[in-house]
């Protein structure tokens, strides 16, 4: 069998540079289906994770996608916030068996600051199904506590007892306008840290509170990962001297004169609602509430097309390889009519000669799939961050699934069906020929 | 002594889109170790002859029986496995597999056949070395590929293939007809000479009737070919 080996390996190594060629064609051309395939499923999967558990979504009327982009993915905003009758007619509702409010438009270099309470981390799942964690320090106590996810604090090297500031609105600065004090910090007063907006957004910063870091969560594989959760009261807070989205020259308020002011949220971007049962109809403020499932699906139907399209073109482009290989293939049994009808009279069997393209073929394409499996598994990981920014999508699987199996047999399927053809013929021109091979 | 090594009784064969029979051989027989040299004009189905004897053709009627083993009755893998283990063969050129090295193309024939590995003796490259250097190709060449070897040297090759794990039967089809007449005579001799060393019996053709001077028995194929059209 060694001695097989041998021979097939020294017959390829003769015609290494056409094989070497469609090689590469099928890399590349398995590389785009796993990714496409994989893609896929990672968005559905993402998408359908985060979004599972949370019965409705309620928001401002306007456009369902932009309600689930930004109450469950926190991406985006809402063109309109809630007011605080809508608020209590949900909250009190009693088909409601809880409301997690989310109010975006604030950041920190980049990161999303969510307005919420407690019952974020109550309620909203990770996601395996499981609540979510933390990993370091705990929820927020005081009023300007914050609790970082497991991406920011990684990304901004943040630590329990840093302190940061919020910017209003999304913060587009480069990470390296910002001075980092990180190692000149360790003062007196502790290893607290702090971490401020640089001169450059001052107009848009909100500079007269500091928020401490009181917990870092666990990875979740959820949006939580990559945001900054502080209570509304403190967001209501912050926006207290501000006034249609800029601050209001001249006024200023202490910490210390905050509790003269109503600190309960008036305006909340979105509620995301765990239902005791259906919801019945509801008549008071024009709200409109979501269902998370229907919008993703409508998501999908929106998106349908061009994924199809994606996946056809893929699909091509493999087949293209696929036929590349078998004109390989062919052209090859013109260069081996010799050694096939030598090793025929030598008393090779005919079905060994038909095995010899075939798996010739069935190594170039399982050793292509292989390596395009790597890439794509390769690019799907470089790209996470992209994919996490541009489209609220994390891959959770970044090592092979059986889904990639099924796709890589596929390829590996098709291309023994097609070598087949080469196969067969290798074996006919042997038999037909005789002794004397047609050259 | 008389066992007989080719025994073709009432044999009849013709290619599948011929409208006429190529042979029909009422009888024809080689005992064993016999040095046979058949000749006949280009056409005349010489190497149709020996695909039959060879076994990678059968015959539509008749018997071929060839060491003993009626051919016709052995289904086309059993044939194949047969052949590997029973026949040499040499043809007029192409025989070695051109990006082998020249041992590599000697032991072919043991590696796809257990029979011939055991009957060439212990070490089958030794064999081959032995063999490579009975036919006289020097030891400098061995390594090479095969296709960097001239026409002549090539022969020689083929001929050591052909007798390693001595096969009983040794088939060579106008071997030396792309060689100049020098080198001709004395492939043919040294041919002659190894197999008799090894016991094989030798059907060598050719449409050359002049080189069998070394032969036991020269035989026209037109003598015993009843459908000679040709
Ligand atoms: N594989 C084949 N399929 C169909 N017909 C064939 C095949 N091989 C040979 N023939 C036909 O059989 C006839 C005899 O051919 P063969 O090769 O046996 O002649 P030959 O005596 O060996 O000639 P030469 O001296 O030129 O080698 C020819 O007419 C040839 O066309
Ligand atoms: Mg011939």
């Amino acid at each position: 069998m060694s001695d097989w080996l041998k021979l097939m390996l020294a017959s390829a190594r003769n015609r290494a540079g056409t094989l070497l060629l469609c090689w590469v064609a099928l890399c590349l051309a398995s590389t785009l289906l796993i990714a496409v395939e994989r893609l896929r499923h990672e968005a559905r999967d993402s998408y359908a994770r985060t979004a599972a558990g949370i019965d409705l979504i309620v928001g401002a009327r306007g456009s369902a996608l932009e309600l689930l982009m930004a109450g469950v993915f926190h991406h985006g905003n809402v063109r309109q916030e809630v007011g605080r009758a809508g608020i209590d007619a949900v909250r009190t509702h009693p088909a409601v068996a809880w409301v997690v409010p989310v109010t975006l438009g604030d950041s920190h270099r980049g990161h999303a600051v969510v307005g919420t309470t407690s019952d974020y981390l109550e309620y909203l799942r990770g996601g395996d199904g499981s609540k979510i964690t933390f990993a370091a320090g705990q929820a927020t106590r005081e009023r300007f506590d914050a609790v970082l996810g497991a991406d920011t604090a990684r990304d901004l090297g943040y630590k329990i007892g840093d302190t940061l500031t919020l910017a209003h609105g999304e913060s587009l600065d480069n990470e390296a306008k910002h001075d980092h004090d990180h190692k000149h910090a360790h003062g007196a007063g502790g290893d607290s840290h702090d971490h401020n907006h640089g001169p450059g957004e001052a107009a848009h910063a909100h500079n007269d509170f500091r928020f401490t870091v009181s917990g870092i969560l666990a990875p979740s594989g959820t949006p939580a990962d990559r945001v900054i959760l502080v209570g509304q009261e403190a967001l209501e807070a912050l926006h207290l001297t501000w006034s249609g989205g800029m601050p209001l020259p001249g006024v200023q308020i202490s910490p210390e004169q905050l509790r003269h002011f109503d600190l309960q949220a008036r305006h909340v971007g979105v509620l995301l609602v765990g239902l005791q049962q259906a919801l019945q109809s509801f008549r008071g403020e024009a709200l409109q509430a979501v269902i998370p499932a229907q919008a993703l699906d409508q998501l999908w139907q929106f998106l349908d097309g061009g994924e199809r399209l994606l996946g056809l073109i893929s699909k091509l482009m493999l087949a293209l390889a696929l036929m590349g290989l078998v004109a390989t293939l062919l052209a090859s049994l013109q260069l081996r009519r010799r050694e096939l009808s030598i090793l025929r009279v030598l008393g090779m069997r005919p079905w060994q000669l038909m095995l010899l393209p075939l798996i010739e073929g069935v190594a170039l394409a399982g050793s292509a799939a292989l390596v395009g499996l790597g890439l794509s598994l390769a690019g799907l990981h470089l790209l996470t961050p992209w994919l996490q920014h541009e489209f609220a999508l994390t891959p959770l699987h970044l090592l092979p699934q059986i889904d990639d199996f099924i796709v890589l047999s596929c390829i590996v399927g098709a291309a023994a069906i097609a070598s087949l053809l080469p196969g067969v013929l290798a074996t006919r021109r042997a038999l037909a020929n005789g002794l004397n091979p047609k050259y | 002594m008389s066992t007989l090594a080719i025994d073709i009784q009432a044999l009849r064969f013709s290619w599948p889109d011929a409208t006429q029979l190529q042979l029909d051989i009422p009888a024809w027989q080689v005992t064993q170790g016999q040095r046979v040299f058949l000749h006949g004009p280009s056409g005349s189905g010489k190497s149709t002859l020996l695909a039959l004897l060879g076994g990678v053709n059968v015959a539509q009627a008749g018997r071929c029986s060839v060491l003993g083993q009626d051919l016709s009755r052995l289904n086309s893998a059993t044939r194949d496995g047969w052949r590997a283990d029973h026949v040499g063969f040499i043809f007029q050129q192409f025989n070695l597999i051109p990006y082998l090295s020249v041992l590599a193309n000697v032991t072919l024939p043991c590696r796809l056949s257990a029979r011939r590995r055991i009957r060439g003796g212990g070490d089958v490259i030794t064999t081959a070395q032995q063999l490579l250097q009975r036919v006289g190709l020097s030891e400098t060449l061995w390594h090479k590929p095969a296709m960097l070897l001239s026409i002549g040297q090539q022969q020689r090759v083929a001929a050591a293939r052909a007798l390693i794990g001595q096969p009983e039967l040794v088939i060579a089809d106008e071997p030396t007809s792309a060689l100049d007449a020098a080198r001709q005579q004395d492939f043919l001799s040294l041919l002659a000479e190894v197999c008799s060393e090894a016991g094989a019996t030798l059907v060598y053709v050719s449409h050359d009737a002049r080189l069998a001077a070394e032969f036991d028995t020269v035989i026209a194929l037109n003598d015993i070919n009843k459908a000679a059209h040709v």
